[in-house]
Formats: structure tokens, C-alpha cells, sequence
């Protein structure tokens, strides 16, 4: 990649970095963020000639960083396994609590399989259309519903206190 | 608090590396470079369509300045694709039809020697693991099969005796043994402390592996069947490493080269349990992630799409430097596995390496 392609590059990456990093760590989880977010920007830059003048180079990233954690947890499901898990007592305090609660999100998040994960944080916090959901993970708008609804069941069941979410905007409101 | 405010709260103890583009460009650069060292090494062989021998190229010295003796694969090839996944479905080799044909299951490993396939199939609470041989295996007979956590840790042992399977809990182990053809359960306790557990021993000892990286070291621990500690090795690390100390390789392969000497880590190390000494193992190009398997004793491979999207199986010396590389001719477009067996009667078609 050279001159004004690479210039180009590095501007999206500048100003995307924090909003995929966030996804990243969403996806993938805190362990692994860094490498999933690199392997994706690797082949944003492998790619970038002919996917910098598509449509949504978002849209790509996203996609890439969706195929890279499922293929990577198909991979290492079957072997990893920490045995030493941090404590989740929480503290006495609102602001003890809401870090409890950020924790237990965060282990519930861990187990949850990659495709429930994916719907449940692209519809919530990215907040897309199922529509757009369902492209990212190559399935159906049905499919993405299922997966969304079985993982907000495993949240709620493991974080009692997150009230229930107001439904992001639907196909309709974004069209 | 909403399901979005908690989902940000996640994230915000946390920023980005400072230099993501570089580092992405770099390794943009290193993985062109290999592409070009492998399509010149291609360029300069007979190759058959959908055979390839293994290529022998004039390797520099390890990373750290010493030349390399490691013998390179012999320039015949010795190993058959057994197993592949492709677009998350696995195929198989039939040896009765003489064709790879769709398993359904959600991972179907091989054992090292080929005699023997390890299966599972998997939903999100639950998973069922088989073995049987590998002919009957495939249409789904003689299968010994156990139920499980779908997080249960597997691996072949490196030379095909024993299967071992540890519950999620940490407190009870399955262990195959292709002597019986049986599975069998033993109490397991989990010691006490924070690794990663992973393989199994060769010599039908039943010992595990486990490995944590401590302060500038990581320690290779070998437990008896019992969860006992019988060796325990600490080995410096050469840097800080970027990843975590689990194993770099899945689905039951195994991680200890055949020789029980090398271990992988995903941290870009190599620990060489004989010598007690870690060394980097630095891809150009592809990340530890994508290594799939050993080759033998002194050589790793990886399976995946090179620079230009087509599948290839390549093979690496334990420094991290490519060997030989083997175009995946007719096996689809996006595999992402392959599993090796040495060649034998039932293997005749089957793509070999």
C-alpha cells in the first residue's frame, strides 16, 4: 500500500479506532480485543484498494471482525480454560455495585456462544437494524432474532438488575 | 441501568493500542514478502495439479543469529489431508467412497497416526465427543462417545494412545485409550493456581500439560492422572509476550510436537521443554492463531488463504520461517483447517502433502 491509499488508511483507522476497539472488546472480549481488532484492520489493509470504495468500509470491518471471532472460538472453545476466575463480590456502595455488575456482564458476555454474542452486541450497542445484523453474520433476520432474544435471556438470568432494554431501532425507524 | 449503558460501561476502562495502523501495515508488508518467497519457491517445482511434493528452500538461522539444524521435510510426500473445515462445516476422507463427504459435526479430528477420528457436535449447552476409527467413524458406527460441558478441554496425545478430556469443573478427566478402544472417567483435581490447561503426554501415561506465563516466564507443569504434580519446568520468555499462554493449536490436536519436546504457545512462543528454553515464534504474515497442527517433530503448519484469497496448507520450521507450501486444489475457497495423517491404504486419493 503506498501514498495516498495508505494516507487514507490510516485516516479511517484514526478515526475509527476507538468505536471498533469498543466492538472489539464487546466481541471478543478483554483478553483478546487487541488481536481481534489487528487481525481485522490486517485485512482491512490487505483489502483497502477495493474496499475503501464500497459503500460502508464500517460495514466491512465489522463483518471481518464477526467472521474472525467465530472462527477463532470454533477453534479454541475446546481447550482453553482458566481455572482461577476473579472475584465478583461486590463492595458496599452504588459505585461498588455497578462495577460488580460490570463484571458479571462482562463473564456473562464470556459465555455466551460467538453468534449470540455477535446479534446481541450489534443490536444493542451498536445498535443496528436486524436487517444489517443479519448481513454481518450471514444468516436470516429470523436467525438474528433468535440469537438475540436467547442471549438477552442468559444476560438477564446472570445480571438480574439490568432493566429490560428499550427495543433499538427497528428496520422502519433507520430505513 | 439499561442493557446499552451497561454494555458501554464494559468498555470503558480501556483504549486502543496507540500505533494499530502501523502495526497493521507492517504486517501487511511481512505477509507480501512471504507471498512472494512462496510463489518463487512454487515457480521452481513440477507440480501436479493437485499434488504437490513439499518444497525444500535454503532457510537462514533462527531468529536469534544461530543456524538452523533442523532436518527439513523430506521431499516426498508423507502426510494426507484427512479432515478440513470449510465455511464452519468439517469434511472427512471416505476411504470407501474415495471422497471427502460432509460430517455435520462441529469438529472431526483425526488422530495423529490416522486410525482413529475424535468428533463432537455441539449446541450451545451441551456437547457429545466420539471416537471410533476413522473408517467406521464416518458413517457413524463404533463410536465410544461422552457427554459433556461444550467448554470440556480435549486433546489427542502426539502419538494417538489416548485421548484426554477434562470437564469445565476441573475435577473429573476422560481419558480414550486406542488400546481398548474405551473411554474411560478418572477423578481429576484441579490444582490450585491460575494457567491454562491443555495437552496430553505420549507414552499412555495419562499426564496433562499445563502452562502459565508468570513474570517474565512461563512454567510447564506435567500432572499425573490424578492431577499430581510430576514435572515442572520454568523457562524465561525472550520478550513480553502479546498474547496469553494458552496453546496455540485446537479442536483436539495436539500442541506438544509428536516428540513431546516443543509446546506452542499463542503467545508467539515456542518452549522447548528438553532444554528448558522459550524461543519466538514469529509467523511473517499469518498471527500463532492460524497454526493448525504439527508436521512433525520440527515443523508446524498452518491452513488458510494466502495474500491473494486462495487456500493453501504451508509449513513452517520452529523459528516461524515458511518451508513449503501446497496449494488446496478443489477443496472450496475459505478452509480454515486441515488435518494431517501419514499416508496408508486408506488414504489412497486423498490430497497428500
Amino acid at each position: 500500500m503506498e501514498g495516498t491509499a495508505e494516507r487514507e488508511f490510516r485516516e479511517y483507522v484514526a478515526g475509527q479506532q476507538h468505536a471498533l476497539y469498543k466492538l472489539a472488546l464487546l466481541l471478543a472480549g478483554h483478553e483478546r480485543a487487541d488481536d481481534l481488532l489487528q487481525s481485522a484492520l490486517f485485512r482491512l489493509a490487505q483489502y483497502w484498494p477495493r474496499v475503501s470504495r464500497a459503500d460502508s468500509i464500517d460495514a466491512y470491518v465489522r463483518k471481518v471482525m464477526y467472521h474472525e471471532q467465530a472462527s477463532w472460538w470454533r477453534r479454541r472453545r475446546w481447550r482453553e480454560h482458566s481455572t482461577a476466575q476473579p472475584p465478583d463480590t461486590a463492595a458496599p456502595g452504588d459505585l461498588a455495585a455497578g462495577v460488580a455488575l460490570r463484571l458479571r456482564l462482562r463473564q456473562a458476555l464470556a459465555q455466551l456462544p460467538p453468534r449470540q454474542r455477535a446479534a446481541v452486541v450489534l443490536r444493542y450497542y451498536e445498535d443496528l437494524p436486524e436487517r444489517d445484523v443479519a448481513a454481518i453474520m450471514s444468516c436470516s433476520v429470523g436467525t438474528v432474532r433468535s440469537h438475540t432474544a436467547r442471549a438477552l435471556a442468559k444476560l438477564r438470568a446472570s445480571c438480574p438488575d439490568l432493566v429490560s432494554a428499550p427495543e433499538p431501532q427497528g428496520e422502519e425507524q433507520r430505513a | 441501568m439499561s442493557l446499552r449503558t451497561a454494555l458501554e460501561d464494559v468498555t470503558e476502562d480501556r483504549t486502543p493500542p496507540a500505533d494499530l495502523a502501523d502495526r497493521a501495515l507492517h504486517r501487511l508488508a511481512r505477509h507480501r514478502r512471504t507471498r512472494t518467497r512462496i510463489l518463487v519457491t512454487l515457480a521452481s517445482t513440477a507440480a501436479a495439479a493437485a499434488i504437490v511434493a513439499p518444497l525444500t528452500v535454503t532457510r537462514p538461522g533462527n531468529s536469534n543469529g544461530s543456524a538452523s539444524t533442523q532436518a527439513p521435510p523430506p521431499a516426498h510426500p508423507r502426510y494426507a489431508i484427512l479432515s478440513y473445515q470449510d465455511g464452519g462445516s468439517w469434511y472427512a476422507w471416505d476411504p470407501r467412497a474415495h471422497r471427502y463427504i460432509g460430517t455435520g459435526s462441529d469438529a472431526y479430528v483425526p488422530s495423529p497416526d490416522g486410525r482413529w477420528a475424535l468428533t463432537v457436535q455441539v449446541d450451545s449447552d451441551h456437547a457429545r465427543w466420539s471416537v471410533g476409527r476413522w473408517a467406521d467413524a464416518i458413517h457413524g458406527r463404533g463410536l465410544s462417545t461422552y457427554d459433556s460441558m461444550p467448554s470440556a478441554l480435549i486433546s489427542w496425545a502426539p502419538d494417538s494412545a489416548t485421548v484426554v478430556l477434562i470437564d469445565p469443573s476441573g475435577r473429573a478427566t476422560t481419558y480414550f485409550d486406542a488400546a481398548t478402544g474405551m473411554l474411560t472417567a478418572a477423578p481429576w483435581q484441579t490444582p490450585t493456581g491460575n494457567y491454562t490447561l491443555f495437552g496430553a503426554t505420549p507414552g499412555r501415561r495419562g499426564e496433562i500439560v499445563v502452562a502459565s506465563l508468570v513474570a517474565g516466564s512461563v512454567r510447564v507443569q506435567t500432572l499425573d492422572r490424578r492431577g499430581r504434580l510430576a514435572r515442572s519446568v520454568t523457562v524465561a520468555i525472550p520478550r513480553s509476550p502479546t498474547g496469553t499462554g494458552v496453546p496455540a493449536l485446537g479442536r483436539g490436536l495436539s500442541p506438544l510436537s509428536p516428540d513431546g519436546r516443543f509446546l506452542l504457545l499463542q503467545a508467539g512462543l515456542l518452549v522447548d521443554l528438553g532444554e528448558a528454553r522459550a524461543t519466538r515464534f514469529d509467523t511473517d504474515g499469518p498471527t500463532v492463531d492460524s497454526i493448525n497442527g504439527w508436521y512433525d517433530d520440527n515443523h508446524l503448519i498452518r491452513t488458510g488463504p494466502d495474500g491473494s484469497g486462495r487456500p493453501v496448507m504451508s509449513v513452517y520450521d520452529t523459528s516461524g520461517r515458511p518451508v513449503n507450501s501446497l496449494p488446496l486444489t478443489g477443496l472450496g475457497r475459505g478452509i480454515t483447517d486441515a488435518c494431517l495423517a501419514p499416508i496408508g491404504p486408506d488414504t489412497a486419493g486423498a490430497l497428500v502433502f
